[in-house]
């Protein structure tokens, strides 16, 4: 599936404290919902994996968190042409779920779900949002999910309530769901909610196309690379106890 | 042959480039970038007896100018590999690969060079005695001549194609050592694997590879490898694969000058998918407008 292409940066700007949005020319080749790209970063040796957070009007976002050197370069790259690889991993599988639908996502988590969310909408999916950031600044994608009259719960960590504490005190723990975020919050996530889930999983990546094994994890009953038969996997069948 | 051609114990390759055993899976995974039928030959993921998960994550970590993997051998076991990889990579590929044997145990690297001498499409099996991310296997056979030769020996006479041993760079005398494989019945060498190497992760303050250790490779272990073909082709007269950070035609040439019949490229692969259409039409060019084979550069540098 992947493609390599060169798409142009039409822009990549702050939206929170060390959060950037970068916005690209859409290519030949239209990602999926779930599934990511691995761009070159000059002087960087690996690529670094970004979930695609949303595919419109011919641009395709991605909002990135600077952690290291590698992210820190890429925020300052204010145009020009990315070396990119388009349609890394599987995308979610909205086929597998009836007409309502929880989507959970905490901290950067939340960067995957514009992208699902707008699937979601175009195939009548009755939806519920419940967005977890650790404190109000961080908080993300507010104003555009609004423009697509979508209702989004937001629960904040330095407010004494986390979002699983939310998805159960609304009611909403027996729902179906799709999920992204940090792993402790998906491994409550699994423990509180025992409907069918999609959850969207990370892992450092060599190639990001499946030829090295270099993010490869433990499913319950066979490996699976995190880039090629992931990074979305049913939440069923992940061996939860082995991911650290 | 054609000027790009080189042999290999009397395999002829199209060309010199073979991707890199641990970068290329069992040859699907390239297949959205190009038509795979462009390598020389390619050298398939590690396998050994029993199937293996491999080492627990983290399994990759980046240096500058190049990157530590501590993947373990992560692979199906050698029956499933005959039975659906190598079906389905002859479906695609139509030259022969090279079958990377690896095992704990002479027994094992015995059986399952034994298995994979009987599939059509392997034409070269390559002793991978240097892996060094495995506990008791591995490494552990390559930085022992007698162990080595020993090992050798045995699966020579599991199988009637040409083997080659995959050292590692890390011997305490790697000039010996070939001497010795070759002296034991080696039909090639490939030099080389991996460097050990680590990582520390600063905020957990350990070891950043669950492994702890990991082998270094990438462009920054150019000079390293190039050095270690140089280093022994004079002491061998078998076909010697060169092996290790290599990224461009430039660096191919360097290595076949130095003494080098045919190239293995790993790492430059997963950070740029074409590298090897890329090398080739590189090499192509520089054939046509020097006037020249790439068989007449094998190891040029010691006859000027």
């Amino acid at each position: 599936m992947p493609k390599q292409e060169y798409l142009e940066i039409i822009s990549n700007h702050h939206l929170t404290y060390n959060v950037f949005e970068l916005k690209l020319k859409l290519g030949e080749y239209i990602p999926c919902p779930g599934q990511f790209i691995e761009i070159a970063i000059p002087n960087f040796t690996l690529r670094r994996p970004f979930s695609v957070s949303q595919v419109l009007n011919q641009e395709m976002s991605i909002v990135y968190k600077v952690i290291g050197e590698g992210t820190k370069q890429l925020s300052n790259m204010k145009a020009g042409v990315l070396d990119v690889l388009v349609g890394c991993g599987n995308g979610v599988n909205l086929e597998n779920f009836g007409e309502e639908m929880l989507i959970v996502a905490g901290g950067l988590g939340t960067a995957i779900m514009p992208y699902v969310i707008l699937a979601c909408l175009q195939n009548r999916k009755k939806i519920k949002v419940l967005f977890g950031f650790a404190k109000p600044e961080d908080a993300l994608f507010q104003d555009e999910l609004e423009n697509h009259s979508v209702e989004v719960v937001y629960t904040y960590d330095s407010e004494g309530e986390n979002v699983i504490q939310k998805m159960i005190r609304l009611g909403l723990d027996t729902m179906p769901y799709i999920a992204c975020g940090p792993l402790p919050m998906l491994k409550a996530l699994v423990q509180k909610n025992h409907a069918y889930g999609q959850v969207s999983l990370e892992a450092r990546m060599g190639c990001g196309f499946g030829a090295c094994m270099g993010c490869s994890i433990e499913l319950k009953d066979r490996m699976a690379r995190v880039c090629k038969e992931g990074p979305i996997f049913e939440a069923q069948e992940v061996k939860w106890e082995a991911l650290q | 042959m054609g000027s790009t051609a080189v042999n290999l114990s009397n395999l002829v390759l199209q060309n010199p480039l073979i991707p890199a055993s641990g970068t290329y899976g069992y040859g699907m995974d390239y297949l959205d970038y190009y038509d795979v039928n462009l390598c020389g030959s390619i050298s398939i993921k590690g396998t050994t007896l029993h199937p293996r998960s491999g080492n627990a994550q983290p399994r990759i970590a980046e240096t500058h100018c190049g990157m530590l993997n501590a993947v373990g051998l992560e692979n199906p076991g050698i029956d499933f590999v005959v039975a659906h990889k190598l079906e389905e990579l002859s479906e695609v590929y139509h030259s022969k690969i090279i079958a990377n044997v690896c095992g704990f145990s002479i027994e094992e690297y015995v059986e399952v060079a034994k298995r994979f001498d009987r599939h059509p499409i392997v034409g070269i099996l390559e002793l991978n005695i240097s892996c060094p991310n495995v506990h008791g296997g591995g490494i552990h056979f390559g930085q022992d001549i007698s162990l080595a030769c020993n090992c050798l020996k045995a699966v020579k006479k599991a199988t009637n194609k040409p083997v080659y041993v995959k050292c590692t760079p890390q011997c305490s005398d790697l000039v010996a050592m070939c001497k010795a494989l070759e002296k034991a019945g080696a039909d090639g060498l490939v030099l080389a694997n991996t460097y050990v190497g680590m990582r520390i992760d600063t905020k957990k303050k350990k070891s950043l590879l669950a492994n702890i250790t990991g082998g270094f490779s990438g462009p920054a272990i150019f000079p390293l490898a190039l050095q270690k073909i140089y280093q022994v082709y004079p002491h061998v007269n078998i076909p010697i694969i060169g092996c290790g950070g290599v990224t461009s035609a430039q660096d191919v040439i360097e290595m076949m000058l130095a003494g080098a019949t045919a190239i293995e490229i790993g790492t430059a692969n997963l950070i740029q998918p074409m590298t090897i259409p890329n090398i080739l039409k590189e090499l192509e060019v520089y054939c046509i407008e020097n006037h020249i084979t790439l068989e007449e550069m094998i190891g040029r540098v010691f006859h000027e």
